[in-house]
């Protein structure tokens, strides 16, 4: 077993776990994926409510450091970066989800802030049309 | 048009919400920031102004465009919003949607996804005072997707290089060499 440090994970949100690294890569407790992605690994498969996806060889994602973090996104269709050295973790967007959006043409669920911090969504404005303008300060 | 169950959203595609309030003064609309990077990801989105067009539904009926969907910018770029305002106008009116609205945006490259990443973590190290990790990972972002402005220029400010100055136009001329490869309706064929 190796030291565990807390590292912080860039997903839909951001989370600081306990992470055990080991050849610079993460492994974390099973029950921290719910927290860092919104998934758990269930006997079915990994899980997302009702959800699942089954993971045939559930086995090779876990050892005796806990769960691979990088192979578990994979699962998920899930690209990563990670720099070990300062313990920080990128996890991006699942191919299905940029699929959806540009082929099905659906509205991805993607988190803003309006201009108090405040957390929203763009299906906040279902049942209305929209003009999205993407501007910016640059 | 309010009334006709129609709003603008605007979406800053900046990682400081202090940057965008003073250009959101005065504007009665919803403006939202994607501080984590995550809607030009999934939306593939290459530069500012792009417009897309939402019906009821959720679902996007006319994909990524430059265009100007508001004066906001008028002052900096002379170009006039008319011709667009009058198809969103058509469309909100009649439901008619322009020929260019069956337009199917290309998908982001891996690189181009992977810049996505390492742009966020630069944007981490910089929030967390570690600015040499910062510039190191604003530098891959910009080698992994060098045409992409909401990468390349948005890194700009917060760099400490003039994201109006020099650098931009060096950045527009290797991307009008390129043949201004973009993700959605090639818009800007037509303007140059």
């Amino acid at each position: 077993m190796h030291e565990s440090q807390e590292t912080t994970i860039l997903a839909d949100w951001t989370s600081a776990v306990e992470v055990r690294w080991q050849d610079q890569k993460p492994w974390v407790k099973p029950s921290v994926l719910d927290e860092i992605l919104g998934w758990e690994l269930k006997p079915e498969g990994l899980c997302q409510g009702s959800l699942c996806i089954p993971v045939p060889d559930a086995a090779s994602l876990m050892t005796d450091d806990g769960l691979d973090l990088l192979a578990a996104a994979e699962k998920l269709n899930r690209p990563t970066l990670v720099d070990s050295e300062n313990q920080w973790v990128v996890i991006g967007s699942p191919a299905e989800e940029r699929e959806n959006a540009l082929v099905g043409r659906q509205v991805p669920n993607v988190t803003l802030r309006d201009l108090d911090g405040a957390s929203r969504e763009l299906t906040e404005w279902s049942g209305t049309r929209r003009l999205l303008v993407a501007f910016s300060s640059w | 048009m309010a009334g006709n169950n129609f709003t603008v959203i605007a979406v800053a595609l900046d990682e400081n919400i202090d940057a965008v309030i003073p250009l959101a003064e005065g504007i009665t609309y919803p403006v939202l920031v994607d501080t984590e990077h995550q809607f030009a990801e999934l939306f593939a989105i290459t530069n500012v102004p792009t417009v897309l067009w939402i019906d009821e539904h959720d679902q996007i009926v006319r994909p990524n465009a430059t265009e100007f969907g508001s004066d906001m910018f008028i002052d900096f770029t002379g170009i006039a919003c008319a011709g667009h305002m009058e198809q969103v106008t058509d469309w909100i009116l009649n439901g008619n949607l322009p020929a260019d609205a069956s337009h199917q945006v290309s998908g982001l490259s891996e690189n181009e996804i992977l810049a996505h990443l390492h742009f966020r973590l630069a944007v981490h190290a910089q929030r967390n005072q570690q600015d040499e990790t910062a510039q190191k990972y604003f530098a891959q972002a910009a080698e992994l997707a060098p045409f992409d402005f909401t990468i390349v220029r948005a890194a700009m400010p917060l760099t400490g290089v003039d994201p109006f100055g020099p650098a931009f136009f060096e950045l527009y001329q290797r991307f009008a060499d390129a043949g201004l490869p973009t993700h959605g309706i090639p818009r800007l064929k037509q303007e140059h």
